[in-house]
């Protein structure tokens, strides 16, 4: 029981910067909220996650140099930090997914071996 | 590309964990910005303005957790932790200011004098010399009797095979140089021409030597050392090819040595009772005529034994032709790694040194252990405070750790200035026993060294205080329980203290110990009067032996060169008497004679004895008494009867003490007739015991068999400083034979001073280490009694209240802090046997166990202990018991 959400978080945390990075790709530059909404569109159940958990995986982004975050307005007239993918962040976004592809597809091998 | 981003990243996080400020109002705005979009969304869905504010923060998650998640991937909060505990600590320190400068100040003291020590070991001991090659090089001492010449040199050359190359240096001693107008004084030393290269050390400026130089007839050639080159010549590149005079003789400049050039003696000459570092101003190359030191080096794969064994047959073939048979089958060459040659003297001492400095280290750690334990029960409310809401016990332990190392990193930075600034004193301590003292300093193993103690100090002085944090009891600490803790933090003080207690002991006891040995020396009976006499080496020119050939006519000549400059001497002015000798007082006097007897008298168990040639007045000049007998005379020449004067260690010896004047000493066949019994003297240190000597008159020397021409000249000064009349005796020495060498011109009293400066500076230090040490224990017991009556003070103002007297309160103070001490001292007592018994070999006229020294030791320590608890006790004393009920 203690141990389960944990497996999820560490499961989340892989896939989260590549799927902000995905959306960043698709959608051009977006604010947090923007991303979550995105997020839970995405997701299966809505509410398993908390939106302020994207903030780690913009701050590891941000960090890394794959994203780049700036202040503007939105549309409604409020103020919202908007995070775009720089150069290196389009680079490592089909590195990424290359990689990704890569592991899933031997997960999946592995797994209909199994079965 | 992946590793570039994380690489990216990691120095980002390093930053913000160093700047934590620097993210967090964009956090806030955009977190703000953030939930402001949510309202707007959960209002357009049809909740009301208070709906979608509590909605849109359930959403997001709370504002304070996400603060944390994104602090957590911005920056490695372990580190933000541990510099928001530094500077926290450093703030509280700064609020108790006397705790924190008696746990600073013991511990800058502690890892101070021991980075100090560090510094030098490191220079001397692991340092190799700055030599080329200096594991190779060797020093080799020729057998007894004999000497290295430039032949043996040549012959050594050609026919060693352990030995690679032989370089020969003489000196340094004093010269008197003349550049351009007035005279300079300069040490200088005569070197064979590939000395310099040897070494391999290459010039600053000119050339180095080359062979042609060292052929006798050239044109004499010197090269200057880059300091005096420096001092005297401002490093001006002129002085290249410039003649100068060196005691009246002309030499030409081809040269100036680099400036990591050092001469590989030790010594030095003490002006001014500092010691100078005895190195040379000028290298000359040496004139054919001489003895030298010689260095060699080591062929690849040769051993110190194997070159041993293999010069000793050369040796006896060039030198050792002269003399007798039994002193060629004795004859023994003595090759001597070079840095264990210079390292020798030094490694006792430094032992003694370093130990004394690790004990004083144990000292102070266990005193800040105490003092961090005291902290640490006064904190207990306020750890407790912290643990109740919530800290984690692995953070209050951090916390506890932090303020130990804080400590301990301030301590270990002011020691390393304190090192700075005491290394021209180590340095000066040093001077005169390694040849490479100049390089002691902070290097990076010094820093290292330095590093490593601080964090072991600071780690061990702080698992006090962890202990107080592991064994916390929330409950009983904000209960008014304290007193319920508090037992036990007071015995594990009293530990502490006892501990303290015991090793300052031992250190006491070893200074007391060392100190009295200085005192036995220094006002030991000596047999000569050491005021106002000049002493000198001095090695005749060519011209003294006057084409003799064999010991006996070569000795008669010696006499006779000696004889006529002494009476050159007595126009010197403040001169009075004069005397030559084979080796003068406090030297090593070398050579000696076994099978030895007294005529009529049965032969004791060691029948050896050292000889040394002297000239007329020798114990005139010296002031030596003779028990009995007479002085040699003028009239004791090569052709009168064979005499000897015995000292009485040989009396006592030989004959028991009964008077030997008239009786007949033998020696290989010969027959001397003793003629007088002179005082002892001591031999080469004040510490040795003395041996039988036999003094020969240098006339007669050569009957025996043997033959020396370096002599030891000893000149009396009358009205004037011996100092004073230096530069007189050097001018008419010169004036008399122009090429004499003159070295180590001294006076007898500096010889007698520099013989006691390692028992000096011993006992100086150990004196030193020792008061601090003692200061250190009367923090401890202060801090101990101090805070004993704080705690107690309810309890004391009850005890007063019904009427205790004021023996009663003295009592129990004392008891909770001198006890422990005493107990310390006593628990010492074994330990100090052992230290003392490593003693043995460096004490002089008193016994390691000596008991008055040991009861000195403790008594001392118990003194200082009571004068500690004075002021806690009068606090005590003057308790209105009113005021004491109303404390805490």
């Amino acid at each position: 029981m203690a141990s389960e959400p944990k497996t999820r978080v560490e499961l989340l945390q892989g896939t989260l910067d590549l799927i902000v990075l995905q959306a960043l790709a698709t959608m051009g530059p977006q604010h947090a909220y923007a991303l979550a909404t995105r997020l839970e569109q995405v997701a299966d159940h809505p509410l398993t996650l908390n939106q302020g958990t994207l903030y780690p995986a913009l701050v590891r982004l941000e960090q890394k140099g794959w994203i780049k975050g700036t202040w503007r307005t939105t549309d409604s007239n409020r103020e919202a930090k908007y995070y775009a993918l720089t150069a290196a962040g389009t680079k490592a976004l089909s590195q990424q997914t290359e990689k990704w592809r890569r592991l899933s597809a031997l997960v999946d091998k592995l797994l209909a071996g199994e079965a | 590309m992946t590793l570039i981003a994380a690489l990216r990243r990691a120095a980002m996080r390093l930053l913000h964990a160093l700047q934590p400020g620097r993210r967090e109002s964009d956090l806030a705005r955009e977190l703000h910005a953030h939930l402001t979009l949510l309202e707007d969304d959960f209002r357009r869905r049809g909740l009301s303005p208070e709906e979608a504010r509590l909605a849109a923060r359930r959403a997001l998650g709370g504002v304070e957790q996400v603060k944390e998640l994104h602090r957590g991937a911005r920056s490695f909060v372990w580190l933000d932790d541990a510099r928001r505990d530094a500077w926290q600590m450093l703030r509280s320190l700064n609020r108790n200011r006397g705790f924190a400068t008696a746990a600073i100040l013991t511990l800058t003291i502690g890892i101070g004098a021991n980075t100090a020590l560090f510094s030098a070991f490191n220079a001397i001991v692991l340092r190799p010399l700055p030599y080329h090659e200096p594991d190779r090089i060797v020093f080799i001492t020729p057998p007894v009797f004999a000497v290295t010449s430039p032949k043996t040199i040549r012959a050594l050359q050609e026919h060693a095979r352990q030995i690679r190359t032989i370089a020969g240096f003489i000196g340094p001693g004093a010269g008197t140089l003349l550049a351009g107008g007035s005279p300079a004084s300069v040490d200088y030393a005569d070197v064979t021409w590939n000395f310099p290269a040897f070494l391999g050390t290459p010039p600053a400026i000119g050339r180095e030597f080359t062979e042609a130089d060292g052929q006798p007839g050239a044109t004499r050639v010197a090269m200057l050392t880059y300091r005096f080159w420096q001092l005297h010549f401002g490093g001006a590149a002129s002085v290249i090819g410039q003649t100068l005079v060196l005691n009246n003789t002309p030499v030409t400049i081809v040269g100036v040595t680099s400036p990591a050039f050092r001469f590989p003696v030790t010594g030095a000459r003490p002006s001014a009772g500092i010691a100078e570092d005895l190195q040379p101003g000028l290298l000359r190359v040496a004139s054919a005529s001489i003895w030298m030191n010689v260095l060699g080096r080591l062929a690849p794969g040769a051993t110190v034994a194997g070159a041993s064994a293999e010069l000793l047959p050369i040796y006896r073939d060039v030198e050792l032709n002269g003399v007798s048979q039994s002193l060629r089958d004795s004859a023994r060459v003595e090759v001597v790694l070079l840095h264990e040659q210079l390292a020798a003297a030094l490694r006792p001492w430094l032992l003694l040194v370093m130990g004394t400095v690790a004990l004083v280290l144990l000292v102070s750690s266990a005193n800040v252990a105490n003092l961090l334990l005291a902290r640490a029960s006064t904190r207990q409310r306020e750890v407790a405070v912290r643990a109740a809401i919530g800290a984690a016990r692995s953070r209050l332990i951090r916390m506890a750790l932090t303020e130990s190392l804080v400590l301990a990193a301030v301590g270990g930075l002011l020691a390393l200035v304190l090192t700075s600034w005491t290394g021209t004193a180590v340095r000066q301590l040093l001077a005169d026993r390694m040849p490479h003292v100049d390089e002691i300093g902070i290097d990076w193993p010094v820093f290292a060294f330095n590093a490593a103690l601080t964090t072991v100090i600071g780690l061990v002085c702080g698992v006090a205080s962890v202990s107080g944090v592991r064994r916390l009891d929330i409950a009983a600490a904000f209960g008014d329980g304290s007193t319920r803790t508090v037992s036990s933090k007071t015995r594990a003080r009293q530990c502490l203290l006892s501990v303290e207690a015991g090793l300052t002991f031992v250190l006491v006891l070893g200074a007391l110990l060392v100190a009295q040995t200085f005192r036995n020396l220094e006002s030991k009976e000596r047999g000569f009067d050491t005021r106002d006499v000049l002493t000198l080496r001095l090695s005749p020119g060519p011209g003294w032996r006057a084409g003799a050939a064999d010991a006996p006519t070569a000795a008669a000549a010696l006499a006779t060169y000696l004889g006529r400059l002494s009476e050159r001497m007595s126009t010197v002015p403040g001169a009075s008497s004069v005397a030559f000798a084979s080796a003068g007082p406090l030297a090593p006097s070398g050579p000696g004679f076994s099978g030895v007897t007294v005529k009529g008298l049965p032969a004791p168990a060691h029948q050896d004895v050292s000889v040394l040639s002297v000239t007329p007045h020798y114990f005139d000049t010296l002031r030596t008494p003779l028990v009995g007998g007479r002085e040699f005379t003028e009239s004791d020449t090569s052709a009168s009867e064979p005499v000897v004067i015995v000292n009485q260690a040989l009396q006592r010896r030989f004959a028991a003490g009964r008077s030997l004047v008239d009786a007949t000493l033998l020696i290989n066949n010969h027959e001397l007739t003793i003629v007088g019994v002179a005082s002892d003297m001591p031999g080469n240190t004040l510490r040795d015991e003395i041996q039988p000597v036999m003094y020969v008159p240098v006339s007669q020397l050569g009957r025996l068999g043997v033959m020396t021409a370096q002599m030891t000249m000893m000149v009396r000064a009358q009205g004037v400083r011996a100092a004073a009349i230096a530069n007189g005796v050097r001018r008419s020495i010169w004036a008399f034979d122009s090429s004499a060498v003159v070295a180590d011109v001294t006076t007898l009293e500096d010889r007698v001073d520099t013989s006691l400066r390692t028992e000096r500076q011993s006992a100086v230090i150990l004196s030193t280490l020792a008061l601090i040490a003692l200061l250190i224990a009367a923090i401890g017991v202060y801090g101990v009694a101090t805070y004993a009556v704080t705690q107690r003070t309810r309890e004391l103002g009850i005890r007063v209240a019904l009427g205790a007297e004021q023996r009663d309160i003295v009592r129990l103070v004392l008891g909770q802090s001198v006890l422990p001490t005493i107990a310390g001292i006593l628990a010492g007592v074994p330990l100090a046997f052992g230290g003392a018994q490593l003693l043995t070999s460096m004490l002089y006229g008193v016994d390691a166990l000596d008991v008055p020294s040991f009861l000195g030791a403790a008594a001392t320590l118990t003194l200082v202990a009571v004068t500690a608890t004075i002021t806690p006790t009068r606090r005590v004393l003057r308790l209105d018991p009113v005021e004491a009920l109303k404390s805490e």
